[in-house]
């Protein structure tokens, strides 16, 4: 946690401009100790997001999204190493303690994947979302249990006021997750880590959930995080989005470039391998292989290049760099010739 | 997913690897062990001295090149009494131990195979069992028969079945439900034969882990139960008896009888107690 | 709120109460030769003796009349005379009831603070004092309660000279005194088990996920610990130490007599050896009620700590 490397790196998009990003991360590197063994996390993750943007963090199991997520939040378990910078503001995180660091996290907050577990099961409802305001913010319980029952409201529970009493197992799994949502929000945050929001959920609460989401984001001009394993999710909710893979980005783009013209052949695999509404296959194009995890990855090759049906040599000789390519940036030697490739067949085609 | 899953498998498969090794504690466990029963067997032969044969000129007398360990309160040999008190200091809990892991299985494999009323009337009756502390059930036989170590072994024997049953239900419910014994009842193979040749050999590593377990707590409460005269008598050599016989010697700033007895009792309980958390991978729990 | 759990303990109470009066009565059905030798314990007894107790009992009667004949009167608190000393027996179990209370009170006093203190230690810092806490108390939890009752002796009362080792003494100062070395030594074992469940049980609850909900929500260090952590601890804590308490209700007989003290225990294992059957039957009952009426304060405490309680019931 102490040993913060200096870096220079600068591996944001260009297109951002002058205007200052709300969080940035640079080169963030996160290792964990595996009895006595190194074990890499996160491998050299620079981000940006915008203030008021959602931007979409799509990998598998293992990628790395919730670790990158835990360590903005500064969750990260004890005896993890990181290296890198992440600044909220211009602000180095690493540095806040104490009331700095709790005010952080009222600024940043976070939404769990599952809130039955991420909600203490004996407190009351009300306990739980009055906890920060009576607590650090010194609110009478009275007001504050008003404002609970308005921001209830906002996020669709019209009796607030009886769920108060209520404990977390007399709710429903969405109707908790809505609970989790409105208790981020009290705090006034100015970015939103959410953590698989929806997948804990049933179907037709995922879009329940997501539509709340998306409505308190353009209310609220708030900047969104967005973590998921569903790439089309996350295109259709995100404005720009991120792919990860082994504890690194292997691209990021605009949601819409991401979707119809992925550069990395890992984001087009992930996304040939989701049936689509619109189109009628025999069979899906699942990616071979399982799913590397960080610490499996390889260092001195393209980590994807077990799996990849486009490796070629050059791709196991050295670690491929995040370059700038179509507007996006993408971690892939061949991702120009590839593409070219596939624009030539495309009017081919046509 | 496949990752994480793989992951954890390989994990399990690590701390099993693990645990399945004794280590430093296991070992010297089974050391423990292995001369217990030694002196269980060959004790009473192993003796140097008669340990029933005493000298009122020997009483209280310290270690000596004869006498390692002294002589107790009425000038017996404490060396010659510990070897030869070995066999019934661990007699008894073993039948104890065996006694109640055949109730408490016999009594799970019912509930957890029968499942429904079976299982309720089975589970309750142990969760009332549970209000008859050993000590209490030894009382009572020791009141009604003639106290010795056959009242002492029932009532332990009886006191323990329900901690048995207990646990073990919750093995055998699991493994029951598992999709083999479904597949087994279909093919039309009895519930004995499936019990006899899947359910138990599955289920007996821990069974023999908890057997372990019992038999440490076995030793300490018949000790205790002897050392309250509701087991063996004395003057027969046994470790519970000799701290009973000798109590009167820590006033007289005599402890060494008392304090050999005992240590032989803590130091089989806590072998026990070392190789039956092994067994149970109980380490790995804690964490 | 928490009815329908309740009521079901109290109901498996009554169930509990129930079959254990009838064991402890007919206990005496399974002496060799009639049950009126079980009764005597052996002793030649003169023949109006043998005529009372025959009435009393009405051993002519068939089993279950006597059962609850003898039932009805040991509700109502008659639980006949000791054929050893011809007193009655509830009396004899009321002059010795104080010192087994007051000895089981003592060393639970001692299990909750020092047990629940240390794990508390132990479990909110991971350390030294934890790696010394785990060896103590993995030794200490496997000294059967008389080997601590005499090296406490030998330490406090032989060598040292500061506790008195034998007896009950008279006022409360020197009851307290009395009873510190036995209280210790009933609780020592206890007091290991508390603590290791006490610091496992806050690693446990400190490593669950509504943990780190209220950290990145801000909630101050000493709020996660009290509001989540030892919150939720404090269920299978107080739990596991009303069970370990109730426990030591039997083991108290291991200490009176190590002891001498002249309590419910110590009567128990004397009127055992002596076969004073109405008398083991007596305290036999005593102590199973004090065992279950423990235990029924322990599922009151659960219901009262777990919102969650009431469901388990419903399901159940």
């Amino acid at each position: 946690m102490t040993d913060l490397l200096d870096s220079d790196v600068d591996a944001t998009p260009s297109r951002l401009g002058e205007v200052r990003p709300l969080l940035e991360l640079q080169s963030l590197s996160v290792a964990i100790d595996v009895g006595g063994v190194e074990q890499p996390i996160l491998r050299d993750v620079s981000l940006s997001i915008l203030p008021g943007e959602a931007l979409g963090l799509v990998g598998e199991s293992g990628s790395g999204k919730s670790m990158t997520a835990k360590a903005i939040d500064r969750l990260l378990p004890d005896g993890a190493r990181q290296s890198g910078t992440i600044l909220f503001d211009g602000q180095d995180v690493s540095a806040l303690s104490g009331a700095a660091l709790r005010s952080y996290r009222s600024d940043v907050a976070m939404i769990f994947q599952d809130p039955r577990v991420a909600i203490n099961p004996v407190r009351s409802i009300g306990d739980f979302m009055t906890e920060i305001m009576v607590g650090n913010r010194r609110m009478r319980p009275r007001a504050a249990l008003d404002s609970v029952v308005e921001m209830l409201g906002r996020v669709g529970i019209s009796d607030g006021r009886r769920r108060l009493d209520q404990y977390p197992h007399e709710l429903s799994g969405g109707l908790l997750q809505r609970v989790m949502i409105a208790s981020t929000l009290l705090t006034q945050p100015r970015l939103l880590l959410a953590d698989e929001p929806t997948t804990a959920l049933d179907v037709s609460t995922q879009a329940e959930v997501i539509g709340i989401l998306s409505e308190l984001q353009q209310d609220l001009d708030l900047a969104i995080l967005f973590i998921t394993h569903d790439l089309e999710l996350a295109s259709a909710f995100c404005d720009r989005t991120a792919v990860m893979y082994g504890g690194e980005v292997l691209e990021m783009a605009a949601s819409t470039a991401l979707q119809d013209d992925p550069l990395h052949p890992y984001s087009a695999a992930l996304g040939a391998a989701r049936p689509r509404l619109n189109e009628r296959r025999a069979r899906l194009d699942a990616i071979p292989g399982r799913p590397l995890s960080a610490v499996e990855a390889p260092r001195d090759a393209c980590s994807f290049a077990a799996r990849c049906r486009h490796r070629v040599d050059e791709c196991v000789a050295a670690h491929p760099d995040l370059r700038p390519l179509e507007g996006g940036l993408v971690r892939c030697i061949r991702a120009g010739e590839l593409r070219a490739a596939r624009k030539e067949v495309g009017h081919d085609a046509r | 997913m496949t990752a994480v899953i793989t992951a954890e498998a390989s994990a399990g498969k690590l701390t099993r690897a693990r645990s399945s090794r004794l280590g430093i504690p296991g070992v010297v466990a089974v050391v423990v062990l292995v001369l217990a029963v030694a002196a269980a067997i060959a004790g009473p032969y192993l003796a140097p001295y008669d340990p029933s044969a005493g000298s009122p000129s020997g009483a209280w007398l310290g270690p000596s090149s004869g006498h390692l360990l002294g002589q107790d309160v009425q000038g017996r040999d404490v060396a010659s009494r510990l070897l030869a008190g070995a066999r019934s200091s661990m007699l008894g809990p073993l039948i104890v131990v065996v006694l109640s892991l055949v109730m408490g299985s016999v009594l799970a494999l019912l509930a957890a195979w029968r499942r429904g009323v079976v299982d309720s009337i089975i589970s309750s009756t142990m969760d009332i069992l549970f209000a008859f502390p050993g000590i209490l059930l030894a009382a009572l036989a020791a009141a009604v028969l003639d106290a010795g170590l056959w009242p002492a072994v029932i009532a332990l024997s009886v006191a323990y079945t329900p901690y048995v049953a207990r646990l073990l239900r919750g093995v055998f419910l699991r493994e029951r439900e598992l999709p083999y014994v479904a597949a087994a009842e279909i093919q039309g193979f009895s519930a004995i034969t499936i019990c006899l040749r899947h359910l138990i050999p599955n289920v007996l590593p821990v069974m023999v882990a908890q057997g372990t377990l019992l038999f440490g707590y076995a030793v300490l409460d018949i000790a205790i139960l002897s050392y309250l005269g509701l087991g063996i008598q004395p003057p027969s050599p046994d470790w519970g008896v000799m701290v009973s016989e000798n109590q009167s010697g820590v006033l007289q700033s005599y402890p060494l009888p008392v304090l050999s007895a005992g240590c032989c009792v803590v130091v089989v309980v806590v072998a026990m107690n070392i190789l039956g958390e092994r067994l149970l991978g109980a380490k790995d729990n804690e964490r | 709120m928490h009815v329908p759990f309740l009521l079901k303990r109290f109901l498996i109470l009554l169930a509990t109460l129930l079959v254990a009066s009838f064991v402890i009565f007919s206990a005496m059905f399974l002496a060799p030769g009639k049950p009126i030798a079980a009764l005597t314990g052996g002793r030649s007894v003169s023949p109006e003796a043998l005529a009372v107790l025959e009435r009393r009992y009405q051993l002519d009667e068939p089993f279950l009349t006597q059962y609850w004949n003898w039932l009805s009167h040991a509700v109502r608190g008659d639980l006949g005379i000791s054929i050893a000393t011809r007193q009655e027996v509830s009396e004899l179990i009321a002059e010795r009831s104080g010192i087994t209370f007051a000895l089981v009170l003592y060393a639970s006093v001692l299990i909750v603070v020092i047990g629940i203190g240390l794990g508390m230690l132990a479990g909110l810092r991971p350390g030294r004092l934890d790696t010394a806490l785990i060896v103590a108390t993995s030794a200490a939890a496997a000294i059967p309660p008389f080997l601590s009752a005499i090296v406490l002796t030998m330490i406090f009362a032989v060598s040292l000279g500061w506790l008195p080792a034998l007896g009950a003494g008279d006022g409360v100062v020197e009851r307290v005194e009395h009873l510190t070395l036995p209280a210790v030594a009933l609780a020592l074992s206890s007091i290991a088990v508390v603590a290791r469940v006490t610091r496992a049980s806050i690693r446990k609850e400190a490593g669950r996920e509504h943990v780190q909900t209220a950290i990145s929500r801000g909630v101050p260090r000493r709020g996660v610990i009290t509001r989540h952590v030892l919150r939720n601890a404090a269920i299978p804590i107080t739990t596991s130490t009303g069970i370990t308490i109730a426990s030591l209700i039997a083991v108290s007989a291991v200490v009176e007599t190590a002891f001498s003290l002249n309590g419910l225990g110590q009567y128990l294992i004397v009127s055992s050896n002596s076969k004073d059957l109405a008398v083991v039957q007596g305290i036999a009952l005593v102590l199973v009620l004090a065992f279950v009426l423990l235990n029924l304060l322990v599922d009151i405490a659960y219901a009262i700590l777990d919102p969650r309680v009431n469901l388990g019931a419903k399901a159940a």
